[in-house]
């Protein structure tokens, strides 16, 4: 299989999922509800967690988004039908990424049952966890792109061959 | 110093647009050719480019929007903020190299001119120019809105405007913006992004100190504040909840990648190996930006429920209140210029894109030739703004309109553009008559469901709906259809 297929299956689970989200009973207030002294905020409704379906289908909602996002940045990295060495890096991103957003579900999951009282560094738990984990994990993408781009991104000889096109191009269109 | 509070505001937003003017007069010089004009002669430096594309991002809505839906909603659009490293890394690795490509092997003016080279397809550009002719007078209409109203705000304070007008506010304001676009076109914008970002980081960082000092327990006693109203507010999900935030997520780390006004100016650098530093450099200012968005809503929402500071008016108004309550006068001064900031470099961005969708690329789909294209660009620049802000002064008396020009920002462009190009120029297979589809589609589903105002359960984002659906289309069709044919360079650069 290739990477567009990967992303192919990808989209139609996430669209299943939405359709399924259709019909599923709705918890009450799930995306907040007026605020009970000041009009101009909201406050948290019922949370996902509270139901076993619903919070299932949330952590399924957000693992597509995120996987989404990791398989169009590898198809992005393909060069010549293949994405050569780069693949294991950013395969092994991906699941650091996959894993630092199951462990904000998780961490969040046990905040709702704990009465909320582990904090990270002047956060919640789970909030350090989006905070810190989240926000840094995807750095690792960063790193191979700006220090490998020159062996898996755009090697010499590629930029090289592509000058040679530009320079054909430009004679073909002065004849 | 307190009363000198307004003199400030009033000298640091005069010294930001005499700047601006100073950069349009510069870039006048350096603006020979159309080309020079819509692609800065494709001769940016690192840092430049690299802001440009942060500071374009970021537009009014982080310094004011931003703010105020984490007033109201708590941690919820901190995901757009928290996306920013993963989102410019997907737009950097899908467009860094292969639209920089393409765009110098066809000698582009516009993201259509490279579209039309990657598909072949005439339909396919004036779509895109479609698409972006709709977000730009969408984004661009509010833009101004937005400018005019701050504007109008700090000069109503001083006794000798106490009684200007919106309109009048307006024209000032498009006056200055229309000056340094027509004159220097996106040579001035960028340069003035790179003011622009620079004002914004360091208003930012400013602001989350004083936020971090406001409670004498720090950051902690903020969150513990927020937390004992709302346990919700201050988790990862907010009060929108799980499903709602992923969905952001999506539309803003995905979406991104599809924001012509953004992917654009990647166009633009002088060497294609640019980009590798361009990636880290616009994440860092993003990030530094983003502090304020973060620290002016949670700490707004922490002194409310605390009852330390009275109930808003508006969750629009966090920033403003914060600025005029709790921050030192010259810092408020600073972030005032750097609201400007953001807004303009959004603005200018957004009115050279519609500019070159207007005056070079449908003339060029339907195959005329425009004879002196800088004049006619200038000319375009000028039209386009008035045209905007009539369109801005309507929707303001007009709620349903408000609804429509939303429809028609962000979501709009991800939806549309995101299969074609971000997609597309990465998948050789994608054909013409599957982008055509999802674009017609793309956008007919974001105004329908925005018109028809049709609930999507859990708080799902229209534009994340709308550009999943897109993607299944173009994937689908280009399954079931024939190959385009096209030029032999062109699909060498396609498998670099």
């Amino acid at each position: 299989m290739k990477t567009i297929h990967y992303l192919y299956a990808l989209i139609c689970v996430f669209l299943l999922i939405i359709l399924f989200l259709f019909f599923t009973s709705t918890p009450a207030n799930v995306t907040g509800q007026p605020h009970p002294r000041f009009d101009t905020m909201l406050s948290g409704g019922d949370s996902l967690s509270t139901k076993s379906n619903t919070h299932i289908l949330g952590y399924l909602f957000g693992l597509c988004t995120v996987l989404t996002l990791c398989v169009f940045l590898i198809l992005g990295a393909i060069r010549k039908n293949s994405l050569g060495a780069i693949r294991p890096w950013l395969l092994l991103s991906s699941l650091v990424y996959m894993i630092v957003y199951t462990l904000t579900f998780l961490s969040d999951t046990h905040y709702i049952k704990t009465n909320h009282t582990h904090f990270f560094n002047g956060w919640p738990m789970p909030t350090a966890w989006m905070i810190f984990g989240m926000w840094s994990a995807p750095v690792l993408f960063v790193c191979i792109y700006v220090f490998k781009f020159r062996d898996w991104i755009l090697p010499l000889e590629d930029e090289e061959r592509f000058y040679d096109l530009v320079a054909e191009r430009k004679k073909r269109q002065n004849k | 110093m307190e009363e000198l509070r307004n003199p400030i505001i009033l000298t640091s937003v005069g010294l930001y647009m005499v700047l601006c003017i100073a950069v349009g007069i510069w870039a006048l010089r350096r603006t020979k050719s159309s080309h020079d004009f819509f692609m800065a002669g494709r001769n940016l430096g690192v840092i430049v480019t690299a802001f440009a594309v942060f500071s374009t991002t970021l537009s009014g809505f982080g310094f004011v929007g931003g703010p105020g839906l984490v007033y109201r909603m708590g941690m919820s659009s901190i995901w757009m903020v928290v996306i920013a490293v993963l989102g410019f890394s997907v737009t950097n690795f899908l467009h860094g190299k292969k639209l920089r490509l393409l765009s110098e092997l066809g000698d582009s003016k516009s993201l259509p001119d490279v579209v039309f080279l990657r598909y072949n397809n005439n339909y396919t550009r004036v779509l895109i120019a479609i698409a972006i002719i709709l977000g730009v007078f969408g984004y661009l209409a509010t833009q101004i809105l937005a400018m005019s109203v701050v504007l109008k705000d700090i000069l109503n304070e001083t006794e000798l405007f106490a009684e200007l007008t919106l309109g009048t506010s307006m024209i000032f304001s498009c006056s200055i913006l229309v000056f340094y676009s027509v004159t220097g076109g996106i040579i001035a914008s960028v340069y003035t992004d790179l003011i622009q970002g620079g004002v914004m980081i360091v208003a930012a960082i400013l602001i989350f100190f004083t936020v971090m000092y406001t409670f004498d327990g720090g950051i902690t006693e903020m969150n513990q504040v927020i937390q004992s109203d709302d346990p919700a507010a201050i988790g990862p999900w907010g009060t929108l909840g799980m499903i709602g935030c992923m969905s952001w997520v999506l539309m803003f780390g995905l979406g991104g990648s599809g924001q012509p006004h953004v992917i654009t100016k990647l166009m633009m650098n002088k060497k294609v190996s640019d980009v590798k530093h361009i990636l880290p450099i616009s994440i860092l200012g993003y990030l530094f930006s983003g502090l304020l968005w973060i620290g002016i809503g949670l700490v707004m929402r922490a002194l409310v429920v605390s009852g330390r500071h009275p109930e808003l008016a508006g969750a629009d108004e966090a920033a403003s209140q914060f600025l005029q309550h709790y921050a030192h006068p010259v810092l408020a001064g600073i972030v005032f210029a750097g609201l400007f900031a953001a807004i303009m470099s959004t603005a200018d961005a957004f009115l050279n894109i519609g500019t070159a969708a207007v005056m070079h690329d449908i003339p060029k789909a339907i195959g005329k030739t425009i004879k002196n294209e800088l004049q006619w660009a200038r000319i375009t620049t000028v039209i386009i703004t008035i045209i905007a802000a009539f369109f801005a002064v309507w929707a303001s008396n007009n709620g349903d309109l408000v609804a429509l020009l939303g429809a028609f920002g962000w979501g709009t462009f991800a939806a549309a553009i995101v299969p074609v190009v971000t997609l597309g120029f990465n998948w050789r297979r994608g054909t013409a008559i599957a982008a055509n589809v999802s674009i017609v589609v793309s956008l007919l589903m974001n105004f329908i469901v925005k018109i028809g105002k049709i609930s999507i359960p859990y708080g799902i984002d229209v534009g994340a709906l709308s550009m999943l659906v897109a993607l299944f289309l173009f994937i689908t069709i280009s399954f079931f259809t024939r190959e385009d044919k096209l030029e032999s360079d062109v699909e060498e650069v396609l498998q670099m």
